[in-house]
C-alpha cells in the first residue's frame, strides 16, 4: 500500500494530476501506518525467532527514522508547507493606499516559482493573482472561462508583438502591475524570466518599477485600471466576493471576473466577456451556486452519518 | 508465498517511484518578439509600429511623418519630450484607405527640437516614413517596425569634415543597456565607454562619434542590445548637406533601386555580418540595362568596405548586391567635390544648379544622401512619399528578372483618387515613374506581376534624400 502510494504520488508530477498525488500520498500515510502498527505489534510478542526478531529491528530502525523525518519537518515550523515567499513579492502593490484592492497582478515567470496553478502560453507560464496577497482559494484554478480565454488572446497578442500597448490589453482585466518572477537580468538570469521581461520591456505603455522591489515589476501607464470599473470610470474596492464604491445611481459597474449570474445586483448582463451589474447601491453582490452549495452540504453529513454508522457498528460487533 | 509476493511487490514499487526522475524541464517560451537577427522591415495585415528616430522639429527644421495604407486606419502618433519625465506628445490622425497622410510634426504635434516619434497604425499592410527639413537641408528615409537584437549600421564616416551621430532612440519602458562596436578600415575599435551603454526608458541618446573613432573614412556600427532595446539611425553630416538612415539586420542580397541622383557620387557601404572572407558582387541597373559584376569585392571579417559606384554609369541607376554570406549595406551618396575617400576637397561651392540630364529640373550637387536597402524583391509595396513645392520626388522602380514587369501603381493621399498608371519595367533596368508635386501624393501603392523593388528619391535646392519602399509581407 506504502509502495503504490509512493508511486502514483510521484507520477503527479508527470501530469497525471493533483489530485492522483494527494491520493498517492495519502495512501503512502495510511500505508505506513500499517507497517509501523505491525512493527509495534511485533514488539509485544514475547517470543520471537531469530529472523523475525531481526525483521522486527529493521522495522524498528524504519520507524525511528520516519519518526525523526517527520519530527524535524514538523519543528521547522510549516509542517513542510512551502513559506510565504509572494506575500514579500507583492507587498509594493500597497504602496498607494487603495489600489491593492482595486487591482490585480500579472505574474509571469518560471511554473515552478508560480503560487498555485497557473497557465501557460508558448511555453510561459502565467496567472492572475489579487493583491496585495492572493487568497487560499486562489491556489487553484478553474477551468478556463470566456474572460480567461479573453485574457490569453491578449496575452497572445503582447507576446507576438501583433501589440506594443501591453497596459491597455490588461487594463480591462483591473491588472495593473506585472511581476517577473525568477531572475530575470544579468549573466545568471533564468531563461524564462528573461523571455518574459523582453516582451514587457517593449511595451510603450508600461513603466518599470525599480525602488522597493525585488523582482522585475512592471506597472501600466494607462487611466482607468480596476477589476471594477463604474461607466464614469470610478474604481470600486475587491471585499471578499464584493466590490464597494460610491454609490452611482442610474450607472453600471464592470466587473471583471468570468461571467457568473450570481453576480448583482440587476440588471446583470454579460458584456465583454465579463460581468455588468447596476452601480445604484454602491456594492457588487455574489450569491455562489445554490445547486453546487447543497451538494457540499448532502456530502459533509453523509460523512458524519457513515462515521456515525462504523462507530455504532462497531460497539455491536 | 502470498505474504512475500506483497511484500516483493510493495518493495519494488517503492524502488521504482524512488528512481524515477522528475519531468523534463519545461521549453524555454518562444515569444518570437526579438531575435538575433530580424525579417526584412515589411506592412503586414496587422496593427503595427514604426519608430522614427530622427523626427526633429525646430524653429527652421520641422519633419514630416508619411504614412500609406491599403485599409483605413488611426495613427496615433507619439513624440517624446526632449526634458526628462515630460509627458510626450500625441496625436490621432485618420487615413481612409487606401490613402496616405502627412503628419507635420511642428505644426501638428509640438516644436521640440529633436524628438523621436512613434507611429502606431491601427491596422495594415500600412508603412511610415520621415523626411526632415529645413531650407538649408532635406533627409529621411523610411522608418522602422522590427526590433532586433543586434542591428547594423553602415555607411558612416569620421573624415575630415564630416560628423556621424549614432542615434539610440529607446521607446519602451524598461532601460537599456547596448553594446556599441564600431569597425572601421582600420578593423574593429572596441570602445570601453560603449561597450555597455545605457539609454534610459523613453528616451534617446545622440553620440557624436567623432571623439571616439575619428578619422574614419568607412565606420560601421553594431549595436547589441544587452538589456532592453533600441532603435537605432545614422545622422552623417558635412558643410555641403545631411543624410540620415536607419539600422537593418544583415541579407545576402540587397537591392537599391535609386542609388544617386544629380550629381551626387554615390558608393555601397557594405560590411560582413560573419566571421569569414566572403566576396560581393556589384550589379548596377540602369534604365537601359544592367551590368551585372560590375564590381567584385572580397570582404575580411570585420574591415567593412566603400565601394566607389560613380565611375560605373550615369545617373539614375539602381543597385544590386549580392554576396556568398549576409552582410550589411547601405548607399551614400555624397557632393563631388568632396572627396569620398578621405581627402581635402573644395568645400566652398555650395549649392550648383545648372541645365542638366533631367528635363525641368536642375543638377543637384548639394547634399548627401543615404539609404538601406530592400533584402529581396516583392511584388507587392507600399512607399510613403512626400512632395515638396521646390523639389521633384520620383518613384523608382527595379526589376532584375529575366522578363519585363507590368507595374500597376497608384498614388495615395488624403482624398479618393489622386493618380495611378500601369508602367513596363523591362527585364535588367529601372523606370522612374514622377510623382505631381502640389497634389497631396503622400504615398504609392505598387502592385507587379513579378518581384520588383521600390525607393524613392526626392531632389530639389534644399538637398536630396534617398528612401526606401516597404515591401508586402
Amino acid at each position: 500500500m506504502a509502495g503504490a502510494g509512493f508511486f502514483v504520488s510521484r507520477a503527479g508530477s508527470f501530469g497525471v494530476g493533483f489530485e492522483a498525488e494527494s491520493a498517492g500520498l495519502a495512501l503512502t500515510g495510511l500505508g505506513l501506518g500499517v507497517v509501523v502498527g505491525v512493527v509495534s505489534a511485533t514488539l509485544v510478542v514475547p517470543e520471537l525467532g531469530r529472523w523475525r526478531r531481526f525483521a522486527a529491528g529493521l522495522g524498528v530502525l524504519g520507524v525511528i527514522f520516519l519518526l525523526v523525518a517527520a519530527s524535524t519537518i514538523v519543528l521547522g515550523g510549516r509542517i513542510g508547507l512551502p513559506g510565504d515567499q509572494i506575500r514579500g513579492t507583492l507587498s509594493f502593490t500597497e504602496a498607494n493606499e487603495g489600489e491593492a484592492e482595486r487591482s490585480r497582478v500579472l505574474l509571469v515567470g518560471p511554473e515552478a516559482l508560480m503560487p498555485g496553478d497557473s497557465r501557460s502560453i508558448d511555453g510561459g507560464a502565467y496567472r492572475v493573482v489579487s493583491a496585495p496577497v492572493p487568497d487560499l482559494g486562489e491556489a487553484r484554478l478553474a477551468s478556463m472561462g470566456p474572460l480567461d480565454e479573453k485574457l490569453r488572446d491578449a496575452l497572445e497578442r503582447i507576446t507576438t508583438g501583433d501589440t506594443q500597448r501591453a497596459g491597455s490589453e490588461l487594463a480591462e482585466y483591473g491588472v495593473r502591475w506585472i511581476v517577473v518572477l525568477g531572475d530575470s537580468s544579468g549573466s545568471d538570469a533564468d531563461e524564462t524570466s528573461l523571455a518574459w521581461r523582453q516582451v514587457f520591456a517593449s511595451q510603450l505603455d508600461l513603466l518599470p518599477l525599480s525602488a522597493g522591489v525585488t523582482n522585475a515589476v512592471f506597472v501600466t501607464d494607462t487611466p482607468n485600471v480596476g477589476r471594477a470599473l463604474t461607466s464614469t470610470a470610478a474604481s470600486w474596492a475587491r471585499n471578499g466576493w464584493t466590490y464597494t464604491g460610491d454609490a452611482e445611481p442610474g450607472k453600471t459597474v464592470q466587473v471583471a471576473e468570468n461571467p457568473d449570474s450570481g453576480f448583482g445586483p440587476e440588471p446583470w448582463r454579460v458584456i465583454s466577456s465579463a460581468n455588468q451589474v447596476g452601480a445604484d447601491t454602491g456594492i457588487v453582490t455574489y450569491e455562489p451556486d445554490s445547486g453546487a452549495r447543497t451538494q457540499a452540504i448532502a456530502v459533509a453529513v453523509s460523512i458524519i452519518v457513515l462515521a456515525a454508522l462504523w462507530v455504532w457498528g462497531r460497539r455491536r460487533t | 508465498m502470498r505474504r512475500a509476493v506483497l511484500l516483493i511487490l510493495a518493495a519494488v514499487l517503492g524502488v521504482v517511484a524512488f528512481v524515477q526522475v522528475g519531468p523534463p524541464d519545461p521549453d524555454v517560451p518562444n515569444f518570437g518578439t526579438i531575435g538575433d537577427v530580424t525579417d526584412p522591415d515589411g506592412a503586414t495585415e496587422s496593427p503595427s509600429t514604426w519608430y522614427c528616430p530622427w523626427v526633429t522639429a525646430g524653429d527652421v527644421q520641422d519633419t514630416d511623418m508619411l504614412v500609406a495604407s491599403q485599409p483605413s486606419v488611426t495613427v496615433d502618433a507619439t513624440i517624446l519630450h526632449p526634458i526628462a519625465n515630460e509627458q510626450p506628445v500625441t496625436g490621432a490622425f485618420d487615413v481612409i484607405g487606401p490613402g496616405a497622410t502627412v503628419i507635420s510634426t511642428g505644426d501638428e504635434l509640438a516644436r521640440l527640437g529633436q524628438s523621436p516619434a512613434i507611429l502606431e497604425i491601427s491596422n495594415g499592410p500600412a508603412a511610415a516614413a520621415a523626411l526632415q527639413y529645413s531650407d538649408a537641408f532635406l533627409l529621411g528615409d523610411r522608418c522602422v517596425v522590427s526590433t532586433p537584437k543586434v542591428w547594423y549600421l553602415t555607411g558612416a564616416s569620421t573624415k575630415e569634415g564630416t560628423i556621424t551621430e549614432l542615434i539610440l532612440f529607446n521607446p519602451f519602458a524598461d532601460n537599456a543597456t547596448v553594446k556599441v562596436t564600431t569597425y572601421s578600415e582600420l578593423d574593429l575599435d572596441l570602445i570601453q565607454e560603449l561597450q555597455s551603454y545605457d539609454v534610459a526608458g523613453r528616451s534617446w541618446a545622440s553620440i557624436d562619434m567623432e571623439p571616439y573613432v575619428d578619422l574614419r573614412d568607412t565606420l560601421v556600427f553594431t549595436i547589441e542590445s544587452l538589456s532592453g532595446q533600441v532603435i537605432p539611425a545614422i545622422k552623417r553630416s558635412d558643410e555641403r548637406g545631411d543624410a540620415t538612415w536607419p539600422g537593418t539586420a544583415p541579407s545576402q542580397t540587397w537591392d537599391f533601386p535609386i542609388a544617386t541622383v544629380g550629381e551626387l557620387e554615390p558608393f555601397i557601404s557594405v560590411m560582413s555580418a560573419g566571421d569569414d572572407q566572403i566576396v560581393v558582387d556589384i550589379d548596377i541597373i540602369t534604365p537601359n540595362g544592367a551590368v551585372r559584376n560590375a564590381r567584385q569585392v572580397t570582404l575580411d571579417a570585420s574591415i567593412p568596405a566603400l565601394i566607389p559606384l560613380s565611375d560605373l554609369a550615369a545617373p539614375p541607376y539602381g543597385v544590386r548586391v549580392r554576396a556568398t554570406a549576409p552582410v550589411a549595406a547601405s548607399v551614400i551618396a555624397t557632393a563631388p567635390d568632396e572627396d569620398p575617400t578621405g581627402g581635402e576637397g573644395s568645400l566652398e561651392t555650395t549649392t550648383t544648379t545648372t541645365g542638366g540630364t533631367d528635363e525641368g529640373n536642375g543638377v543637384i550637387i548639394k547634399g548627401m544622401a543615404g539609404t538601406v536597402g530592400n533584402p529581396s524583391a516583392s511584388s507587392e509595396w507600399i512607399v510613403p512619399v512626400s512632395t515638396l513645392v521646390d523639389a521633384e520626388t520620383t518613384l523608382y522602380i527595379m526589376n532584375t528578372g529575366t522578363e519585363a514587369a507590368t507595374v500597376e501603381w497608384e498614388a495615395l493621399g488624403e482624398s479618393e483618387y489622386v493618380a495611378g498608371g500601369t508602367v513596363t519595367v523591362e527585364a535588367d533596368s529601372i523606370l522612374g515613374v514622377p510623382v505631381e508635386v502640389g497634389v497631396g501624393v503622400y504615398g504609392v501603392s505598387v502592385a507587379a506581376d513579378r518581384p520588383v523593388s521600390v525607393g524613392w528619391s526626392i531632389v530639389g535646392d534644399r538637398g536630396a534624400a534617398l528612401v526606401a519602399g516597404i515591401a508586402l509581407r
